[in-house]
């Protein structure tokens, strides 16, 4: 049976089981099982794509090359850490009574059918089957949004699925124009709508139909993506989100949705040169960066904290692919890998904090986290250090990377005001979550002690993604480099 | 001596296709109840019952207040008798209208406001509370249905290349119809104008009294006798005659380019055939729909005003 | 009566429903009109693929009109039936404004589509227009309307500007790729269904402009 097929069957089937049988028992294990192994199948996937062959299935509507395999073992490596958590943070929940059969039903269920639309995006080759299966992720996610019915998450789920629909039809339009602009030169089958066969055809797309089609596309993934000004949803998904699903929105869905834009950019870049769409890319990612800026400064809420942080990303990454040099390319893909090694650690920590206090604003849980809960804090400290690009850790190196792309690059002025705002966001981060957690209780008298931290599997998850983290910094896997750099020559520099 | 035998041709011609449509008028009123009361499982009024009604209402006393001017006693001759008129500026048989050479649109829309004065200046005559209500609402949407209605007619008429409806409809038939999405956007336009201009379900409803929402019947609530015969007649004719214009406008084809018998009679079940469907429409329209209210009448009619302009944009896209 | 008339005929009738749609204040009206609107999307599918011989078309043809056009519009209908709200709608803008704006929008719609290369079909540059027109009203309807089951509708309206665009100028989508994406929508309108009669339960109101506890 072909490997990548294997790859999408395994958290699908984990999927139903999770979903509709077994008891509770039986679906932690399918669900940590499943993931477990369709990391390990992503793995074996990347390695076979190293060893020279490309994975394809579905006359190669699915394909795996450089950036596919990338974005795939990222995806892989999030599924299993969030499957981990999400044991741990359910179990949680069912000790305070939280969790009914249903909710037990759709956690088990969605978390997994989650993880494969993502993982089916970031091995989609052909444009129609890409949009499908970011609409899957859409649909599969609104639950996990509204998972804890209150007010705020129905509101939440609402803006998100309205939102990402309509951001899908834009996508959807885009990719009808760009098969449009295609004039016959496609060929026959399923296959026309392959993005092989755009970037093969480019030269003799019609270029007016391509550049409407590349615009609505990008704003429809951009959407996804969170790329401000599409990303109002984000922040409140973000806060409404079980963390183990949290964490999957912020590293699976943006790296899938930075994937779907990548693809558009590299066919209107084969076709029209690299300013066309680089120049959208790096307009989107320094407005996202620069909207961060105020919300984080001012922000009462973790989570929403960190999905404005998670916006300063992936506007960091598109201004990478924005300016298109091979260093600035380089600097965000590895920015990609960084993010996503480094994210989960906040996750984790941020969801352990809310759950501890029932609640993720600001003032709920109080300052001075560090003498109630050292653990979760400690985790939040190291994990904010790496996301904010502190040396030594890696993020640090791939900004500094993309920013001295810039500086020698044509847009000096445009990585200056980028370099202003990644300087503030650096300062209302650290401010952020230094008070939180060493900041003076205000009022010691008032607040309500917690259930004291335990070990548990959530927290030794935790520590093993903050442990990933900390080691990537200073050692990167040579396969993990040599992917880095297979997505490198895919999105390719230079021109 | 030509000129005058021509002028007598036209008159004759005109007075031929005014009776006709004073004929037909009364059976297209009672035909869109009838249609109306099947759809709402009831059995309708008999076909004829517009002409009884018009005959009862002939055969009886004028009654009239004591307060009426002459203007009361004007307002529906100069009602029936500019209806009638604009009736000969329209194609209706025969691609050409009798009274042509007397105008096009321009004076086919000025014909109708005379008409529409006339009536509104009747009914504030004697004083009566509802008399000037009914003016006052007709007057409103007026004022907004006036200009969609031109703006439709000249949309459609910059197809045709012709101001003058006879030619027009000769051009359409003779270069053949070249669709464009701006005609259908016109048509609706004018469909809900002619809707709203013959006090139809959702603009008015011509079935009930009802104090608060009712325009036209509001209108002519003094009248009784001949005077009421000539209005509800007049009405029904003006009803006919907007039908007719969205025909010709729209879908010319089956007029008669010639005056021979054979082809004037296969106009003649054409165009009864083509109203009948738009009769349809209008039944279809009043029964899914339910009365707007007054406030709300507006709104709609600047739909249609806004499906014109837009009918009148695109042509030029 | 020739193909690209009655092609003409369909787009521009979809763009008189869209248009109506902005004017409309009754609930089920507005979603009749969308069944209407979906109709004629279904029959421009059937006419192409009967006068081009793309029968795979015929298909999509078939789905709009069972999905779109039957059950989409009952479904929504169900669900106004069973939360039992006031069936009126309050636009943030008035009606003449909207009518206004949308007008604007349809202008440049069909500007933008004079840009697209002369197809093999007379009607093609309509069908983009109207398409594209519909898009951008479909956005206005979104951005000013407080009802849920509205702005589901305004999504279903940009859907189908979307198919428009897919049926009237490529020469067809693969039939698997046609098929996901009507599997998508559907169940895409299913949830925003769900969480409409989730959230009426919680709010006991349809308004949205209410969900506006998440700020900053």
């Amino acid at each position: 049976m072909n490997l990548l097929i294997l790859t999408l069957a395994v958290p699908l089937i984990a999927a139903a089981l999770g979903g509709f049988v077994g008891s509770r028992r039986f679906k932690e294990i399918v669900m940590v099982g499943g993931l477990a192994l369709t990391f390990i199948l992503c793995l074996l996937t990347a390695f076979e794509f190293l060893g020279g062959t490309v994975p394809s299935a579905f006359e190669e509507a699915l394909r795996v090359d450089g950036l596919s395999a990338l974005v795939l073992v990222l995806c892989g490596f999030v599924g299993v850490l969030s499957g981990v958590y999400g044991v741990g943070y359910l179990r949680r929940n069912e000790a305070r009574k939280l969790v009914t059969p249903r909710m037990r039903s759709e956690f088990f269920g969605l978390i997994p059918a989650y993880v494969f639309a993502m993982l089916l995006v970031s091995v989609s080759n052909n444009l129609g089957v890409l949009w499908i299966a970011v609409e899957l992720t859409t649909l599969a996610s609104v639950f996990l949004i509204t998972f804890h019915d209150k007010d705020t998450s129905l509101e939440a789920g609402w803006k998100f699925l309205v939102l990402g629909s309509l951001g899908l039809a834009f996508a959807l339009l885009g990719t009808v124009l760009l098969y449009a602009s295609g004039r016959g030169f496609l060929g026959e089958g399923m296959a026309r709508l392959n993005w092989t066969r755009f970037i093969e055809a480019a030269p003799s797309l019609h270029p007016f139909t391509l550049r409407l089609g590349v615009m609505f596309a990008l704003i429809g993934y951009g959407t996804k993506a969170g790329l401000a000004p599409m990303h109002t949803w984000k922040p409140d998904a973000y806060r409404e989100a079980p963390s183990p699903a949290g964490v999957l929105m912020a590293v699976g869905m943006l790296n899938g949705a930075l994937y779907c834009v990548l693809r558009i950019h590299l066919i209107s870049k084969a076709a029209l040169g690299p300013a066309f769409s680089g120049d959208l890319l790096l307009g989107l990612g320094l407005l996202s960066v620069l909207i961060a800026t105020p919300f984080i400064l001012v922000q009462w809420n973790l989570k929403r904290l960190l999905a404005y942080s998670s916006i300063e990303h992936v506007g960091i990454m598109a201004v990478g692919f924005g300016l298109g040099t091979e260093a600035a390319v380089f600097g965000a893909l590895l920015h990609m890998t960084y993010h996503s090694l480094a994210k989960p650690v906040t996750f984790f920590s941020a969801g352990t904090l809310a759950q501890l206090h029932s609640s993720s604003n600001f003032d709920r849980i109080g300052n001075g986290t560090f003498t109630r809960a050292p653990v979760a804090s400690g985790l939040l400290v190291l994990g904010s250090l790496i996301v904010m690009g502190s040396p030594p850790f890696g993020i640090f190196f791939s900004e500094m990377t993309i920013l001295r792309a810039g500086f020698s690059g044509p847009h000096v002025a445009v990585t200056a005001v980028f370099l202003a705002a990644l300087v503030v966001l650096f300062c209302g981060f650290a401010y952020q979550i230094g008070r939180l957690v060493l900041g003076p209780p205000r009022d010691p008298s008032d607040r309500r002690v917690p259930a004291p931290e335990r070990l548990d599997i959530s927290t030794s998850t935790a520590i093993v993604a903050a442990m990933v983290a900390v080691v990537s910094a200073f050692y990167l896997p040579a396969w993990l480099l040599a992917l880095i750099h297979a997505a490198s020559a895919v999105v390719g520099g230079g021109v | 001596m030509d000129m005058v035998l021509s002028a007598l041709q036209a008159f004759a011609f005109a007075a031929l296709q005014a009776a006709l449509l004073l004929a037909v008028a009364p059976l297209l009123k009672t035909v869109i109840k009838k249609m109306k009361a099947r759809l709402q499982n009831r059995q309708g009024p008999p076909l004829l019952q517009g002409y009884y009604d018009l005959a009862k209402l002939l055969r009886k006393e004028p009654v009239r207040s004591e307060t009426a001017s002459w203007i009361y006693v004007a307002g529906p001759r100069a009602y029936f008798g500019a209806v009638v008129a604009a009736t000969t500026l329209v194609p209706v048989l025969v691609a050409g209208a009798p009274m042509e050479s007397a105008g096009g649109i321009l004076l086919l829309v000025g014909a109708l406001t005379f008409a529409r004065f006339a009536l509104a200046t009747a009914a504030l005559d004697t004083g009566s509370a509802f008399g000037g209500m009914g003016a006052s609402r007709d007057m409103t949407i007026a004022a907004l249905a006036e200009p969609a209605l031109m703006l439709g007619l000249f949309t459609s008429a910059l197809g045709a290349g012709s101001l003058n409806l006879g030619e027009l409809v000769r051009n359409l038939i003779v270069h053949g119809v070249t669709f464009h999405p701006s005609d259908v956007l016109a048509f609706a336009g004018l469909f809900i104008i002619v809707i709203a201009e013959t006090g139809r379900i959702p603009v008015d409803n011509p079935a009930t009294h009802l104090e608060l929402t009712m325009i036209h019947e509001a209108m002519v609530l003094e009248y009784a006798g001949p005077d009421l015969a000539l209005v509800e007649w007049a009405s029904a004719v003006k009803e006919l005659l907007y039908l007719t214009l969205l025909v010709d406008l729209f879908v010319p084809f089956g007029l008669a380019l010639t005056a021979e018998p054979v082809s004037v009679f296969v106009a003649l079940v054409v165009w009864l055939l083509k109203v009948f469907v738009l009769a349809v429409a209008v039944t279809i329209t009043e029964s899914a729909n339910a009365k707007l209210r007054l406030f709300r009448v507006p709104e709609l009619v600047s739909i249609s005003l806004g499906l014109a302009f837009l009918a009148l944009a695109i042509r030029f896209l | 009566m020739a193909t690209s008339d009655l092609l003409i005929l369909c787009a521009a009738g979809m763009l008189v429903s869209a248009f109506l749609m902005v004017g409309q204040r009754a609930l089920f009206t507005t979603i009749r009109l969308y069944g209407v609107q979906s109709l004629f999307l279904g029959v421009v599918a059937a006419v192409i693929a009967l006068s081009e011989d793309r029968h795979e078309l015929l298909v999509t043809a078939v789905i709009t009109v069972a999905l779109k056009a039957v059950l989409i519009p009952w479904y929504l209908m169900r669900i106004i039936d069973r939360i039992g709200i006031h069936r009126e709608i309050e636009p943030f803008l008035n009606v003449p404004a909207s009518l206004m704006v949308c007008l604007g929008l349809t202008v440049v719609g069909y500007r933008v589509s004079t840009g697209f290369p002369q197809g093999g079909r007379a009607a093609s540059h309509h069908l983009i227009g109207v398409a594209l027109s519909m898009l951008l009203i479909g956005m206005f309807l979104m951005v000013t309307r407080k009802k849920a089951i509205t702005q589901i509708l305004a999504l279903l309206t940009v859907e189908n500007a979307v198919f428009l665009v897919a049926v009237g100028v490529t020469p067809g989508m693969p039939l698997v790729v046609e098929l996901g994406i009507a599997f998508d929508v559907i169940v895409a309108v299913l949830l925003l269904g769900i969480l409409v009669q989730r959230i009426v339960d919680r709010f006991e109101s349809m308004d949205i402009s209410r969900l506006s506890k998440l700020k900053g």
